[in-house]
């Protein structure tokens, strides 16, 4: 069987911790998948993402979000800074799922688009679609909370994706 | 090369249909399970039917979810469930559809051995072919069992099935490997 869903590395926190990134990403894949467990200490921050440590105004995302009282959409345009990136969605002190689809994420032609979904039973189900600017091959990224820390035990696992 | 994505099985309905579709025995060898579904029903139902979950043969009311649905001519929805003795994990084309299509459906579990509640993603869409007659939606649902999963059962309409998951229904049960 070809290997075309291939681990390349996992991050379990053994403290909190505001932030996990990847680095060094190897561009010999199609796409990436990141699957995240993820629980808040406190508070229910956005999640940002932070891409190539690319801290200019290149992003933008449109967000979806049912809280199961309401469903609103919300548009970030052109943010960057202290919080990282761009908004795509939210955790709380809940344990949820994060899984971010990076689409041919290693081309260096086109702008680069990433699809989240965030599962959080007693918050909120949330979509978003980002894009960052940038023909550069995606070789680093950060994902962030605006406030807060991830909780010890939280994971992130990066998976490449090979269409062949 | 490292191979972390197994099939772990595969149900393709045949003539006739089945009232369930039943994965038993699943290993715990995995960190995640991913389940596949192009799904359709017997039932005259208004186009589209809901099917629904349940783990280990469970029936206790220890499942919820939060729900935003898009649906028919431009309305959409948030809601909520809990307590329930299932997960309605999302809806498929019923008898009364165009035919031959089929609503799809992915159900992502992370963590389904762990000794905490499991979380669960569910994802879907029916679509029919016409101007108003439509649906997607994502839930994120929460089974309140610190038990690892090993069974996974769907059923069309109901629990209590009133028809049947229709002849070309696929199913696919996936496991996810981080190392």
């Amino acid at each position: 069987m070809a290997g075309t869903y291939e681990p390349i590395a996992t991050t379990t926190l053994s403290s909190p911790s505001g932030a996990v990134g990847f680095s060094s990403i190897p561009s010999t894949y199609t796409d990436l998948i990141v699957v995240a467990s993820i629980k808040m200490n406190s508070g229910t921050p956005n999640i940002n993402l932070y891409i190539n440590t690319i801290d200019s105004q290149s992003y933008s995302s449109t967000l979806l979000k049912g809280t199961g009282s309401a469903t609103t959409s919300s548009r970030n345009i052109n943010k960057y800074g202290s919080g990282g990136g761009a908004p795509i969605g939210e955790a709380t002190t809940e344990w949820g799922i994060a899984t971010l689809h990076f689409n041919n994420y290693s081309n260096t032609t086109t702008y680069k688009t990433i699809l989240t979904r965030i599962t959080e039973p007693t918050n909120a189900t949330m979509a978003s679609v980002c894009l960052v600017r940038s023909t550069a091959a995606i070789s680093s990224f950060v994902v962030q909370a605006d406030s807060g820390s991830f909780v010890t035990d939280s994971t992130f696992t990066i998976y490449g994706i090979k269409a062949g | 090369m490292a191979v972390t994505f197994y099939k772990i099985a595969t149900v393709t309905v045949g003539s006739g249909g089945v009232s369930t579709i039943d994965f038993t025995s699943i290993p715990s060898t995995y960190t995640d399970l991913k389940l596949v579904i192009s799904g359709r029903t017997t039932n005259d139902s208004g186009w589209r039917d809901y099917f629904m979950l349940r783990y280990n043969a469970s029936s206790s009311s220890i499942y919820s979810r939060i729900y935003t649905v898009g649906y028919d001519a431009s309305t959409y929805v948030s809601g909520s469930a809990s307590a329930q003795s299932y997960h309605t994990a999302g809806v498929m084309s019923a008898n009364d559809s165009t035919a031959n299509t089929f609503g799809n459906c992915e159900v992502y579990i992370a963590n389904y051995t762990s000794s905490v509640n499991k979380v669960i993603s569910m994802d879907f869409i029916a679509e029919n072919n016409n101007a108003t007659a439509y649906m997607l939606g994502a839930n994120a649902g929460l089974w309140a069992s610190t038990a690892a999963i090993n069974q996974i059962t769907l059923y069309p309409y109901n629990v209590t099935p009133t028809g049947n998951f229709a002849q070309y229904t696929t199913a696919t049960l996936y496991g996810i490997s981080k190392s």
